[in-house]
């Protein structure tokens, strides 16, 4: 006999899974009423079904420019692991590089790389070139920053034992510090293209003709405020979706524990590629 | 002293510079170990005795003195031997039998033909069953184990112990001890064991080598005469409290030891 106990331990068990998507709905409920009762007008503050209408309106156009962002975005992140990933590789085999331009690039990132948008513009033009450089710009250290972590900090003892077996650099490398490496990679990445969205958009917003940053400047300037909104749930969207996408990678190829199977599928990588 | 010593060490000494200024770890120490020897070098923490592992093994250089190994002189990483550290450094994506196989590909032998033997020494270890097991998945006693079958997999005849039970519980630590005694004899494998603990040191060793506080001197080389075979009652003998005792007291003058005497 299944008691009242059971049953609320199975509701309980309902609000625990789906909380966040509760809270979720909870808080747009409350959006929409202190707007209704609030009288806000819609340009300054529109509600969740306002926001709703603007995306059923303009849903195509939407599509479009996300599509044009998510191509920036996903250009950049590229560039930044493509070319992230061997300097890190320098960085930690090389003495010069690890003198001089791991200090260098360290204080680069003082620099603020949103401010550089502008001057790329001037240089590059309204094409897709100077978003996909900033994105770039943005996503790029944290690429290079988890990656020589992860590549040098295999202990002491372990590259002694190496070093014992009579291992080459080649072997230290393929057997112990690359799949060594791939979870912090992994955890760079997720910043990384969390980072190229916003680098793509910040490129737009200085000057394009397309883009989700473009339209919403468009959107802004004929105080259609929904459709402002309806741009961020897109971008948002967008983000949240990268993210999990590059999360994904790390679930299928198992966590740490089971990073077992992470690191196990870097090591047979690299048995093939190099 | 022949020619043949497995471990000859001669008047080695190592300074080395840290922030604090120069460090000298180990003082002027000599000593020969016969093949097939179990020696324990036994001292404080700090005494240098990890140090003279990694010399011993070729992984740092002595500053001053020379170590050769069967008559071979020692000027770089050394690869006829086995060694275990405290931590078991099993790579942890790698199976426990693909760990033990780690040593057989980078020594580019023949994976295939050391499988057998490789299965045959966890199984003599008690992880038979165990060997398509992650680390994770093990105690830390197993996972030490499996170092071991790492370090003799390819038979060397020389094993360097560097406080190998030292991270395990007390329990663990014995049994651990006695198994690894019985295994080196079977496999007759000279043994350097470093250690800080006395009792391991007399319960395993043919001799033990005593080292003095920082800089790292040797104090006393103490034959351990208890038989070829040892076992859990040996503890409670009274030759065993002798050497234990003995060795407490060594301890006592050096100031390691300091005893607090009723008023």
């Amino acid at each position: 006999m299944k008691g009242w106990h059971s049953r609320l331990a199975v509701l309980s068990d309902i609000l625990d899974r789906f909380a966040v998507l509760i809270a979720l709905v909870a808080l747009l409920l409350l959006w929409e009423l202190a707007v209704d009762l609030g009288r806000i007008p819609v340009f300054v503050l529109p509600a969740p079904t306002d926001i709703w209408a603007s995306i059923v309106k303009n849903w195509s156009a939407l599509l479009a420019h996300s599509w044009v962002t998510l191509l920036e975005t996903l250009a950049g992140f590229g560039l930044s692991v493509a070319i992230g990933i061997p300097l890190a590789f320098f960085i930690v085999y090389s003495r010069i590089f690890d003198r001089i331009i791991y200090p260098m690039l360290v204080a680069s990132q003082a620099v603020p790389k949103v401010a550089l948008a502008p001057i790329l513009l001037v240089a590059l033009g309204y094409g897709v070139a100077p978003k996909i450089i900033v994105a770039f710009l943005i996503a790029f250290f944290p690429v290079v920053v988890n990656t020589v972590s992860g590549l040098a900090s295999v202990d002491r003892d372990t590259l002694n034992l190496m070093h014992s077996m009579g291992a080459s650099k080649m072997d230290v490398f393929r057997k112990v510090r690359f799949p060594h490496a791939v979870p912090s990679m992994i955890a760079g990445f997720k910043v990384a293209i969390a980072f190229a969205v916003v680098g793509a958009v910040v490129g737009e917003f200085v000057g394009s003709r397309s883009g989700l940053g473009y339209y919403m400047l468009l959107a802004t300037g004929n105080f259609d405020t929904p459709l402002v909104f309806a741009c961020v749930v897109f971008l948002t969207l967008m983000g949240i979706i990268l993210f999990y996408t590059v999360g994904l990678l790390e679930v299928a190829l198992g966590r740490w524990n089971r990073t077992a199977r992470i690191a196990q599928a870097a090591e047979a990588a690299s048995a093939y590629g190099m | 002293m022949g020619d043949k010593a497995a471990v000859a060490v001669r008047n080695v000494t190592k300074r080395f510079q840290s922030r604090k200024g120069e460090v000298h770890a180990v003082d002027n120490v000599s000593l020969t170990i016969d093949a097939g020897e179990f020696v324990s070098i036994l001292g404080p923490s700090g005494c240098g005795k990890s140090t003279m592992l990694n010399m011993i093994a070729g992984l740092i250089p002595a500053t001053e003195g020379s170590i050769e190994l069967s008559g071979l002189l020692v000027k770089g990483p050394v690869h006829e031997l086995g060694i275990v550290f405290q931590q078991h450094l099993l790579l942890p994506w790698r199976t426990i039998l693909n760990n033990v196989l780690l040593q057989i590909e980078v020594r580019r032998l023949n994976k295939a033909s050391y499988t057998e033997r490789a299965e045959k020494l966890l199984r003599r270890v008690g992880l038979g069953d165990f060997s398509d097991r992650f680390p994770d998945e093990l105690s830390g006693g197993m996972n030490q184990r499996a170092s071991i079958v790492r370090a003799l997999i390819h038979d060397p005849d020389l094993l360097l112990m560097d406080e190998p039970f030292g991270a395990l519980d007390a329990i663990t630590r014995d049994q651990m001890g006695l198994d690894f005694h019985h295994l080196s004899r079977e496999e007759g494998k000279t043994v350097v064991f470093i250690t800080h603990s006395i009792s391991e040191a007399v319960f395993l060793s043919n001799r033990v080598v005593v080292m003095s506080p920082r800089p790292g001197k040797v104090e006393e080389i103490i034959p351990i005469e208890l038989g070829r075979e040892r076992h859990f009652e040996l503890r409670d003998e009274p030759q065993f409290a002798q050497y234990t005792r003995h060795i407490r007291r060594l301890f006592e003058r050096m100031g390691v030891f300091v005893e607090h005497r009723r008023a």
